[in-house]
């Protein structure tokens, strides 16, 4: 076992390193995770695989990098390129992984490719030199996100920057990985042993089907039985981060995620199903509404499991909206819903649940660079259902077009459920109001072409109640 | 220094005061900060104009603020900041909340009032729907308002109209002259917020002051506008005074008795505070993991573990302030805070027992003698330090100051020995109050 004061050096090193960045990885040249960061459930999964498609194909050494957005190869949402980097100087051995985000786009569409440029992975430097054709053919690409090339050579000298900085504390990180996989243990041991299934089917038909055991080694996730899906797909890592964010939230801790912690986890998603779908399905909708969906059915799980931990569900997903502009301007906005109530208090209003650092979009800035006028923006009161604790209100935003638009949009259909008597959270909704009709869009997901002076009035659902009201 | 000033460094646990007759730091906890000014002008005549930071609002930050401020927002976005308020924990967890809100949400009106984003005026403000808003704010006995409006930047018009008139009927009226390079309208209105919130305190130690010497005209230092009078500055300007006067033209780090940090020498424009970012210009600082008040703990294995961080407050055993072992009961052997903390044989042995009863327990420091501990943790806190260099700070040169930078200095030369670390000490101590007055004063 390590020195306690050495542990402190080792876990400073390691949280340190990622600290520029929002969501990352710091890998050994093994492939294995030392430290991770993440934005989203996806990218617990995902930024490990990553690294390891990168060393494997392509032998990522010091001063080499290499990018990818591929969700086949550990990308996740097509607008959010990962970097692979192979350390230098002292650091050498160790692989730094980073995720980037461009304006994200809502892509409906029925195969990958229509999500956006897709990038496999690709080298785009040796030793510390930029293999410029390559680079000027991604850059270049029309489908390439706007300031592609300054961002991609801004993080390379920064990552490259660290790494003649940092002096890491050893090369051997065996008995730290070892320790850690003692304290996750540790952690394990807080949830009850035993079996469970649990399943939900999603407003196209799909099913997610859910085998949860708890061992005192290991956490399965067996998701046999899950159907196939041609319009909502994701991938094993982004699954198996999904069930591992979840049971981060369910641990309450700030545990630390390494390949020890990851290896407590085995996740079975078939094949062919939609939790482990192939090219060219498109993954928009899973890396963002699917990946929810997931960690919300595996927090079920482990609520019949551990009904002392139990939370009222909150609502599956948040809703996000796209407006296309004739100018080309694309405006995207990410609302959540309130966050299910729980034993001793309420629940959050229109907080994201499982997005660390989302988006903020200001008022003003949408307003200065769109084509767009927010009426309101607030909580949807009263849209918590009542119970002992009440869920969290979802929010309201009211857009009015000052231009025509193309609208697309992603809700979450279906209430969030009371818990022990609480009552449902309110549906999301979506309300147009026209020059000359007005209509109510219930459905998960849609587009529709709209004329300027329309008002958009958005309407996220609203987390569960937990426990019977006064009224009850 | 001329023989009428005076400079006066008010930190969150040492306050340190100079004249042209010497320089004194005190321990605030057992000498106030106004009355170790009154002890100096009570022997000092001449004394007649001070400049004062302060860094010690900041500890305010984690009470209850604002509860009596109101706030006046554009109708339709009264929530608007709260509902962007970060959550809290920072990783995944089903019951995030959010922190306390900087105003008191019961507080809180909407106004018909609408700017466009071009600066047009889409719903002109009544001054009929103001007067409403005022006999509410009358019957609530609340003397502060803040007017959060949209689009204030591109057009001050309503939010002027405003103020001219909650100002005649006497309120404090928090109105934030926006410019044109604003970011947003959140991280303004949390400015304005703030500003409100911090009057109150910064109200009662600018009483405090005048009550012990009234016959003194009073700088403060606003990380904004240098050293102004009470009138010209704002409350938000105080935060980060010190760091202000740590500033110099190349990284400065600072290894004091309570707290272990950097300032560069460029400013921020936006400061990332527990309520999300705040429009408020302060010098890049920092402060590294290591720091001199971390608890010692053990951990159910034996492991020796840094714990919380508790600053001067209480302090460590070696200067008689708490019974919790400390990063600093092992380092401050090394030198005296003078003349504000001494330590005693009571507290020396008091400390060194301490250590007995932790090794004893440990698994860890079984075997150590007490030097081989306090090595141990020295090592530790330089390689932390250098990992916040590296990582934090990217540069090769350093000024150094503080009263614990002379032991730390020669580790990080050796540990860098391409790096320059150019010590601010004097042949005594590191004087914060150096440059208040300027270098021809």
């Amino acid at each position: 076992m390590l020195k306690g004061l050495t542990r402190e050096t080792y876990d400073h090193f390691l949280s340190s390193c990622l600290k520029p960045w929002e969501s990352a990885a710091l890998m050994t040249a093994g492939g294995e995770t030392l430290s991770l960061r993440y934005e989203t459930l996806s990218d617990v999964g995902t930024l490990p695989q990553a690294g390891r498609v990168a060393l494997q194909y392509l032998k990522v050494g010091p001063g080499d990098l290499v990018v990818l957005n591929d969700p086949f190869s550990g990308g996740n949402l097509l607008s959010n390129l990962t970097l692979i980097y192979g350390m230098e100087h002292e650091c050498g051995g160790l692989v730094l992984v980073v995720r980037t985000g461009f304006r994200a786009r809502l892509n409906l569409g029925e195969r990958l490719d229509e999500e956006g440029l897709r990038i496999p992975p690709t080298p785009l430097a040796q030793k510390g030199e930029w293999m410029e054709p390559l680079l000027q053919a991604l850059v270049t690409h029309p489908q390439a996100p706007f300031g592609c090339e300054a961002r991609l050579r801004q993080l390379f000298a920064q990552m490259r920057s660290l790494s003649q900085r940092l002096s890491p504390p050893t090369r051997d990180w065996k008995p730290y990985l070892n320790e850690c996989r003692q304290e996750t243990l540790g952690f394990l041991s807080d949830i009850p042993h035993g079996e469970t299934k649990v399943e939900q089917r999603l407003a196209g038909g799909e099913l997610l089907r859910l085998n949860l055991e708890v061992t005192g080694e290991h956490v399965n996730f067996d998701f046999s039985g899950t159907s196939p899906s041609k319009k909502i797909g994701l991938t094993d890592s982004a699954v198996q981060g999904a069930c591992f964010g979840a049971l981060v939230a369910y641990f309450h801790q700030n545990l630390g995620i390494n390949e020890s912690s990851l290896s407590i986890s085995h996740v079975s998603a078939p094949l062919g199903s939609w939790l482990n779908s192939k090219y060219p399905t498109p993954t928009f909708r899973g890396m963002t509404e699917g990946v929810h969906r997931v960690a919300h059915l595996v927090w079920q799980a482990l609520t019949d499991l551990a009904s002392q931990a139990a939370v009222a569900p909150s609502p599956s997903s948040p809703t996000w909206l796209s407006l296309q502009f004739e100018d080309g301007s694309m405006f995207f906005d990410s609302l959540p819903g309130g966050v299910g109530a729980h034993a001793k208090s309420g629940g959050a209003s229109a907080l994201h649940l499982w997005v660390r650092s989302p988006i903020v979009n200001s008022i003003e800035q949408i307003e200065s660079k769109f084509p767009l006028r927010i009426l309101q923006a607030g909580p949807r009161k009263g849209s918590g259902g009542d119970g002992a604790s009440r869920g969290g209100d979802g929010m309201i935003k009211t857009y009015e077009l000052l231009k025509p638009a193309h609208l697309q949009w992603i809700q979450s259909t279906g209430d969030a459920k009371g818990f022990r008597g609480g009552e449902a959270g309110q549906s999301s909704l979506l309300k147009i109001e026209g020059a000359d009709k007005a209509q109510v869009l219930k459905a998960e997901v849609g587009a529709l072409d709209l004329a300027a002076g329309t008002k958009i009035e958005v309407l996220t659902a609203g987390g569960g109640g937990y426990g019977p009201g006064k009224q009850s | 220094m001329r023989k009428q000033c005076l400079a006066l460094s008010w930190g969150s646990s040492f306050a340190e005061l100079e004249t042209c007759s010497g320089w004194v730091r005190a321990y605030t906890a057992q000498l106030p900060a106004h009355q170790l000014l009154k002890n100096t002008i009570a022997s000092d005549a001449d004394l007649t104009e001070a400049r004062v930071s302060m860094s010690v609002t900041r500890r305010i930050l984690g009470t209850r603020l604002g509860n009596s401020v109101a706030q006046i927002v554009t109708e339709g976005f009264e929530h608007w900041v709260l509902l962007r308020q970060e959550a809290e924990p920072g990783h995944f967890d089903l019951a995030p909340n959010r922190r306390e809100p900087l105003a008191n949400p019961e507080n809180l009106f909407g106004i018909k009032e609408r700017i466009a984003a071009d600066g047009r005026v889409l719903t002109p403000l009544k001054i009929e729907d103001l007067e409403k808003i005022a006999a509410t704010l009358k019957s609530r006995q609340i003397e502060r308002v803040c007017l959060n409006f949209l689009n204030s930047h591109r057009n001050p018009e309503h939010q002027r109209a405003a103020q001219k008139f909650l100002q005649e009927q006497g309120f404090q009226v928090f109105s934030r002259a926006r410019s044109e390079t604003s970011a947003d309208e959140l991280s303004a209105w949390r400015r304005n917020l703030l500003d409100a919130s911090l009057a109150s305190f910064f109200a009662k130690t600018f009483e405090d002051f005048t009550e012990v010497a009234p016959q003194m005209s009073f700088e403060f230092l606003d990380t904004e506008k240098g050293f102004v009078p009470v009138n010209a500055l704002s409350t938000s300007g105080l935060l980060f005074g010190r760091e202000k006067s740590l500033q110099t033209q190349i990284p400065f780090l600072y290894f004091g008795s309570e707290e272990w940090g950097w300032v560069m020498p460029e400013d921020q424009n936006l400061w990332r505070s527990p309520w999300g970012a705040v429009e408020l210009t302060a010098p890049v600082h920092g402060f590294f993991h290591a720091q001199p008040g971390l608890e010692l703990i053990l951990n159910p294995t034996g492991q020796i573990r840094w714990g919380d961080n508790t600053g001067m407050d209480p302090g460590p055993v070696l200067w008689g302030r708490s019974s919790r072992l400390t990063v600093l009961d092992f380092l401050g052997w090394h030198f005296e805070t003078k003349p504000a903390l001494r330590r005693s044989e009571k507290s020396e042995a008091k400390s060194r027992d301490l250590f007995e009863s932790l090794k004893k327990n440990s698994r860890d420091w079984r075997s150590h003698s007490f030097e081989t501990a306090h090595q141990e943790i020295f090592d530790t806190m330089i390689s932390t330090i250098l990992t916040d260099l590296s990582v934090r700070l990217n540069s090769d040169t350093f000024a150094v100051g503080g009263v614990m930078a002379p032991h730390i200095i020669p580790a990080l030369k050796k540990a860098k020995p391409k790096c320059s670390f150019q010590m601010l000490n004097d042949a005594d101590n590191f004087h914060e109050t150096k440059n208040f007055w300027g270098p021809n004063a």
